[in-house]
Parts: structure tokens; sequence; C-alpha cells
């Protein structure tokens, strides 16, 4: 019986060790690749402790959390999905920060003469690549909503090209494969191959969502990162790489 | 009457050939890699050869004179040693291979007389 | 299966067709051409065909976009024709015939070895043409070998994934194959779903085999009648 006890206190020890040391595992939108490895690295920087990151669509971050995926903190491009991952019990209300937005622009490769003045614009394109709606991207769903409002999408549904997330969306216009696409704006500053043609100032309201998820077993790690990133400093951060501050 | 003045490339060594054969069958000896299929086999127009080849005072071949007659045109049967059927064809549709749209039926009834089938 | 099942399943078996079809008279030259030399050249060309079985189809996928591209050599010549690959359903076609390509040619050219060369030989000495003696003697003596390539290169076509998801796109209604769905339902979670149509590949692919071996197994009418 006494070995048992020590076996357990040792074990429970060593973990608490490894947690107190360990890296936080920041699963991120995939546009915020730059800001969020820019705080980051000055997290790192004034407290030491080592942050990781995981960028990919909103989407499939959210399904790679609910399905057991070991992230500390989760960083959404929409409110909704951080909602099914609250929902799942994984992330506490009270946690959640949403201080920050973004704008949703036109872009196409930076050799083409092609010129936007309105949505329907849009119609004169054979192809237009998008983050998949359909797979939850939240820049497909802005889209989405943004052209259903001006009463665009059901001309233009038929000549999406959907992509895998954002930064897929870039990637095809960037190479000149697809003549136009729509991404954030603070995506298209990170290309100089694509120029913007349109910014959407009447789209949907877009609000990205930042928590500590609850199970994590570095939650303080974790929460102090959030915390930093709700920052004076940490706002500066995305504000210099053009996102919005809400 | 055939007349040849060839000269064909063997895996041992060239073959030179110069004859005039007159009489209805001439029969090629010798030993086993001289060349004998070979010889055939350049008449019939199946292998390549340079020199001359005449049937008849036709040429079927003249290198000198890059005239080089293609096996469909020289009309000359060739029986391989192992008969060597279409395996594909029934033994009719063998007979009948080489007939065309103008032949005449009769061809047929001989060939099968022939070969007593 | 729902309506939106059934017309992926027709899709995928409309692309796979004429991607067979179209490799089919390609495939058979081959095949024919590669039975009969000898040498380096040969062997370079071998290997140069059968690189889509062994590469990794998304290798195979970069290298076509790399090519079909409006900045690469065949898709800027296309362009300047106002022809669109990249992101159609020509696409599809076009990555699934490369992939399926080498396994047509590899039992056409067993076939064709397999053929007496005698045989085609002794046609032009009944009269034949050269183009005529391969059509009357060679390709139905390789047909049987051909016929089993065919098949097997259909069932490939059926599940080709990864050179299509590259230069095609996954695109409903347009590009999105059976393979296709399955992968994009079960991205977003849409598990049950991506099962039925797991089971429709299931039963297709079991089909093409199975024709391919029954095929391959069939004795011809008259071998080794002769003697």
């Amino acid at each position: 019986m006494k070995r048992l006890v020590l076996a357990v206190f040792f074990a429970t020890a060593i973990g608490a060790a490894a947690s107190l040391t360990g890296e936080i595992l920041v699963f991120g939108a995939a546009s915020l690749s730059e800001s969020l490895q820019d705080a980051g690295k000055q997290f790192e920087a004034n407290r030491g402790g080592k942050v990781a990151f995981s960028f990919g669509s909103s989407g499939d971050l959210a399904r790679q959390i609910e399905a057991g995926a070991p992230a500390d903190v989760f960083f959404s491009a929409d409110t909704a999905r951080m909602d099914a991952v609250e929902k799942a019990g994984l992330v506490k209300k009270a946690d959640r920060r949403e201080f920050l937005s973004n704008a949703l622009v036109v872009i196409v490769p930076s050799n083409s003469t092609a010129k936007l003045t309105s949505a329907r614009d849009l119609e004169s394109f054979p192809k237009i690549a998008l983050a998949d709606p359909a797979a939850k991207v939240p820049v497909g769903l802005y889209a989405r909503q943004w052209l259903t409002d001006k009463g665009v999408w059901s001309a233009i549904e038929l000549r999406i090209i959907p992509t895998l997330d954002v930064r897929a969306a870039l990637a095809a216009v960037a190479a000149g494969d697809i003549p136009v696409g729509i991404v954030y704006r603070t995506d298209a500053a990170v290309s100089k191959d694509v120029k913007v043609v349109y910014t959407a100032t009447d789209g949907p309201p877009i609000t990205y969502s930042v928590a500590p998820i609850a199970s994590s077993k570095n939650a303080a790690e974790a929460a102090k990162f959030v915390a930093f990133l709700d920052s004076a400093a940490g706002r500066a951060i995305f504000e210099k790489r053009g996102f919005i501050i809400k | 009457m055939i007349e040849l003045d060839l000269s064909l490339p063997l895996a041992a060594f060239p073959l030179q050939v110069s004859a005039k054969l007159d009489s209805d069958s001439v029969a090629v000896l010798g030993p086993s890699g001289s060349g004998k299929t070979s010889l055939l086999e350049s008449i019939a127009g199946l292998r390549a050869a340079r020199g001359r080849i005449l049937l008849d005072g036709n040429r079927l071949l003249d290198s000198a004179r890059g005239v080089r007659l293609p096996p469909e045109r020289r009309r000359i049967g060739y029986v391989p040693q192992d008969a060597c059927l279409f395996p594909h064809l029934d033994v009719r549709r063998n007979v009948r291979f080489g007939m065309r749209t103008g032949s005449r039926e009769g061809t047929f009834d001989e060939a099968v007389a022939i070969l007593d089938i | 299966m729902t309506s939106e099942d059934f017309s992926i399943l027709l899709l995928t078996v409309e692309v796979a067709t004429v991607a067979t079809l179209l490799i089919l008279p390609i495939g058979v030259a081959a095949g024919w051409l590669l039975s009969r030399g000898g040498g380096p050249l040969r062997t370079f060309a071998e290997t140069v065909v059968s690189l889509p079985l062994v590469l990794p189809p998304t290798a195979v996928g970069i290298l076509l976009l790399e090519a079909l591209r409006k900045r690469g050599t065949i898709g800027g010549f296309l362009d300047s024709y106002g022809i669109e690959l990249l992101f159609t359903r020509r696409a599809v076609v076009l990555a699934t015939a490369v992939m399926a390509f080498p396994l047509l040619v590899r039992p056409a050219r067993a076939a064709f070895e397999e053929v007496d060369r005698r045989l085609p030989a002794i046609a032009r000495s009944l009269g034949c043409g050269p183009f005529e003696a391969f059509r009357r003697v060679t390709l139905p003596l390789a047909g049987r070998g051909i016929l089993t390539g065919t098949l097997l290169a259909f069932s490939r076509a059926l599940g080709e994934f990864g050179a299509t998801i590259i230069v095609a796109g996954n695109i409903p209604g347009r590009t999105q194959t059976l393979a296709l769905a399955i992968f994009q339902r079960h991205h977003i979670g849409q598990d049950a779903s991506a099962m039925r149509l797991v089971w429709v590949t299931v039963v297709l692919a079991f089909g093409a085999v199975l024709a391919s071996e029954i095929v391959s197994r069939k004795r011809s009418r008259v071998e080794g009648a002769v003697g």
C-alpha cells in the first residue's frame, strides 16, 4: 500500500512539474499566423514560457478540439466556432475574449487589370477562390453572408472554388491559378503577389474569439497568454498587422 | 527464275549469296546457324538484306537503286518450319486469310483440295 | 443512397470512362512500341511510364499543376486559346488519365510481347500491309491482355484522389468524385454520410477488379491447338 501511494505521488509530482515547464499549444485561425507568432515571441521574451502554434481553418481546429486535440488556447475567426467548443464543455463562457475584428477584401493577382466597383462585379469572373463555407471556415461564412445580403450569392455560387482555409485561397490567387478571391484584409497584406480591388465596408460584423481550453493541463499558463493577447501590448501587435480592435 | 545477289547480316557473320535459281523446286542445305531460314525470309521480304533480288525479272530488292518491295507486294508465300497458323482464327479463316474481296471463290476450294482437309 | 450521392457516383463513372477511353489508343500504342524496342532507351521509357504507379499521387498532382497553370508550359499555351484546365472536370479527367496510364500500358506491353513475331510477318506475306497485319493479327492476339489492362486502368480511375484534388479542387457538382466527396464529408465530420459513399466505392471497385480477373483467366479459343 505504501509503495502504491509513493508511486502515485511521484507520478503526480512529475506530471505537475511537466505542466509547469510545459509549452502551451495555441490553435489559431490561419489569418492569425503572423500576428500570433509575433505575440508568442513577445510573451516568451517577457515570461519565459514557450508557445507553440497550430494554424488552420477555425472549422477544422474546432472539430479537432472537440475530438480531444491537446490545445491549450483556441483563437477562432468567428464566435460560432467558439460557441461549438463551449457547448462541448471545453471552454468557459467567462473566459472568452472578443476584442478582434477584420475586414473582407476582394483580391486579384498583382499583374491583373481587373477592377471591381461593387460586389456584383464578381459575376464577371469565371472562378472565385473562397475558403469553403460548407466546411464552416469563418471567412467563407462571412463572405457568403455578405454576398447573400447583396443579392449576388446565388449568381456566383457555382463559380466558387472552395479551399481548405483562407491562406489556400490567398495562395491560389497569388499564383494566378484563380483570377479572384475573397480573403481578410490582413491576409492580402501578407502577399506581394496579390492586390486588393475592393473592400467590403458593408459586410457582416466580423468578430474573432479567443479563450483558454478549460480542460487543458496548462490552464494557468494558457489563461496568462490569453490575458496578454487582450492587453494593450497584445492588442498593439494585432493593430500593427492591420487587424481592427473592437 | 530467281536471281540473287545478296549480303545478309547474320548473328555470327554476313552471309553472301549469289545464285540464279531456275528449277521448280530448290533445296537449300546447310548446318544450323548457316542462314537458311534467314535467306528464305529475305526473299519473302520479311528480313532486311542488301543487294538484289529479281523474280522473273521483277525487282523485289535493288539496294543500288533504292528499291525494296514490302512483303505484301512480293506475292511470295512463306511457310515456316512449324506451320505457324493464326491461333486466334479457325481453320476456315486461316485458309481464307489471304483472300481479298475480289478473289475467286474457287481458290478456296482448290486450297482445301490440295491440303486434303 | 441520396440523389446527391447518385450524382457523385455518375460523375465518377463518367470521368473514369472518359479518362480510360482517352488513354486507350495512346496506351495500346505505347505498349506496342515498348514491346518492340530494346536497350537503354526502352528501359528509360518504361521507367517514365511507370512513374505515376510509384510516385505519391500528390507529387504527380504538383507536377501537373506546374505544367497546367497559366505560367506553366502547357497551361500558358492553352490560355492563349482561352482554354482553362485547372479546377475543371477536364482537369479531373487529365489527372485520372495520367494516374491510370501505367496500369494499361504494362499489361498491354506484356500482351504484345507474347505475340509470336512471325505471325504478323506471315500476314504480310499473305498480302497485308503493316497496319492491316497489326489490326488482323497482332491486336486480336494481344486483345485479352489489353482488355485486362483497360479494366485495371478503369478501376484505378474510379478511385483517383491525390493528383485530382490538387489540379481540380474539391468542387461539388463539378470535380467532386466519390473519393473527393468521401474526404470532404469526413473532413467536416459527416462520418455516416461518408461511410455511405465508402460502400458505394467498395461495390464499384469490387466489380471492376472482378471483371478484370475474369477476363485475364478466360482461355482463348485455340490456345495451344497448333501442332
